[in-house]
């Protein structure tokens, strides 16, 4: 049952999944991370209040965080050809991942944010901070450890995430447990992805959890 | 008094705080009407320092000072120039390279007061400053303002409810009470002679819980600087040959001047209470009639 064609399958299912993870989780920095400042800034008690734009704001987080990923990953195929034209493979399978992941990271922004004492921004306006240095010198570097720790967190579940793309043809290791743990009922397969995702989540966090830690100047 | 709006009066100063009616002037320019681009340079020139430091817990003492140079984009060597001066100005030369959770509250406030002064400004503003200070710390931070006042020559607004502060430094006083300022003037003028209830209170609780002051005929009587030096008292008493009673004394130097107060019950018998009266008036010393207003 076990052959060489095996090993490259489980390595090749590795790489997939850590290209599927870490590239959605990089994209879906880039519309959360401003997503999450925004929420925190535009707020009433805010420092640039923006009420409109708030409430938008949270009402397309919740409505995108309230959608199952596995519906939201058939819902949004067409989109997925749009942009990348195809709909399996890892690839694809970044489209949904970074729509699912953009709104629980700038919830994740939003709270790591609030974490930062307000004294020590009114500090900074009081030195004639403009929002912008407020949001850049202020707000991500005083929440750096936080924000770390929200990393990590976000790219093990977008890893989770990328394990049920298997399902529609996804890749990466979800795609193999599927393909040969379910379908064909090969133990012995589904247990080795299981026990590399588990590996692969521990790695992420671990290293996440020491970095935010080193960078903790706070204690 | 807690909640009377000493913070806030304090933050409409540089504006934190925007007032619902009024204005505020800085050098004759009305901040309150200029837009919030021409508003961030004013502020460039107030310092503001808080009572629990605020500093940027990220960031050594030294780039906590760059930090205000940074914001208002002086140019890196200036910037670190500066950083050394302000440093050596407070006093912690040594820490530059510290982080604020490694420092003590004082050495803290030290810091603040450096980046506060950062880009040279002409006030100070200093909101509790050292409310959170132990006794000893909060009398070095004192000095080291005193120094920066008359070194520097920059204003400082010190919002406090420690009477001991006021006296101890500053040259001005208003005293605030439920949003409205009571009285204000001379810190001399003001202790010497508290008009208002609030004052008083203020004033006499200083320190233990002020005179207990009990029956008729008891006298405030104030010194200033002039007649503290020599012994007035003792020749009252041996002149009018007056029983006086002494309920409280508290002498106190204030901006190198001594000045002190005392509470005195006078015999029953009216006319020789009248004489000490008039000795004490004959001497420019003021003598005030006291109520129970301190309980």
């Amino acid at each position: 049952m076990w052959d060489s064609s095996m090993t490259a399958l489980i390595v090749q299912g590795t790489f997939e999944t850590l290209y599927m993870t870490l590239a959605s989780t990089l994209l879906a920095y880039v519309i959360g991370l401003p997503m999450g400042v925004l929420l925190v800034t535009s707020d009433s008690e805010g420092i640039v209040p923006m009420k409109v734009l708030n409430q938008v704001l949270n009402i397309v987080v919740n409505i995108t965080r309230s959608i199952p990923f596995l519906i939201l990953l058939i819902a949004v195929i067409p989109l997925t050809r749009l942009i990348t034209g195809t709909t399996i493979g890892s690839t694809a399978t970044i489209v949904p991942l970074v729509i699912a992941a953009a709104p629980f990271i700038a919830r994740l922004v939003e709270s790591s944010i609030k974490e930062v004492d307000y004294g020590i921004i009114e500090a900074s306006l009081s030195m004639g901070a403009s929002p912008i240095q407020v949001v850049t010198k202020v707000m991500i570097p005083e929440a750096k450890p936080s924000l770390i720790i929200g990393a990590a967190i976000a790219t093990t579940t977008i890893l989770g995430y990328s394990a049920m793309a298997g399902i529609v043809g996804g890749g990466g290791l979800g795609d193999i447990a599927i393909r040969f743990g379910y379908y064909r009922y090969e133990t012995g397969m589904m247990v080795i992805t299981v026990v590399l995702l588990v590996l692969i989540v521990q790695l992420f966090q671990e290293v996440g959890m020491k970095i935010a830690q080193k960078q903790d100047r706070r204690k | 008094m807690s909640g009377a709006g000493k913070s806030t009066l304090v933050r409409c100063i540089n504006l934190l705080e925007k007032p619902t009616s009024g204005s505020v002037f800085i050098d004759g320019q009305d901040i309150s009407k200029i837009t919030e681009k021409e508003l961030r340079t004013v502020r460039y020139s107030v310092g503001m320092i808080f009572q629990q430091f605020n500093l940027l817990m990220q960031r050594t003492a030294e780039k906590n000072i760059l930090f205000p140079l940074e914001i208002a984009g002086v140019d890196k060597e200036t910037a670190q120039k500066r950083t050394a001066e302000l440093l050596e100005l407070v006093g912690l030369p040594d820490k530059a390279k510290a982080y604020p959770s490694q420092l003590s509250g004082g050495q803290k406030q030290r810091i603040a007061i450096a980046r506060a002064l950062a880009n040279n400004p002409k006030i100070l503003l200093c909101d509790e400053a050292t409310s959170a200070l132990d006794p000893s710390t909060t009398n070095a931070i004192l000095k080291l303002l005193k120094e920066i006042n008359l070194k520097l020559g920059i204003t400082i607004v010190i919002i406090t409810h420690e009477m001991s502060v006021v006296e101890q430094i500053c040259s001005h006083v208003a005293i605030i009470d439920k949003s409205q300022i009571a009285e204000d003037g001379d810190v001399e003028d003001i202790f010497r002679n508290p008009k208002t209830d609030i004052a008083k209170k203020m004033i006499f609780s200083e320190g233990d819980q002020g005179p207990v002051i009990m029956g008729k005929n008891t006298y405030r009587i104030v010194f200033d600087e002039r007649s503290s030096s020599d012994s007035v008292m003792a020749k009252m008493i041996l002149e009018t040959k007056c029983l006086v009673n002494i309920l409280h004394a508290d002498m106190k130097n204030i901006d190198g001047f001594t000045f002190g107060q005392m509470v005195i019950q006078l015999p029953e018998d009216e006319l020789s209470a009248a004489r000490a009266i008039n000795y004490l008036r004959s001497h420019q010393i003021t003598v005030e009639e006291v109520g129970s207003h301190v309980g």
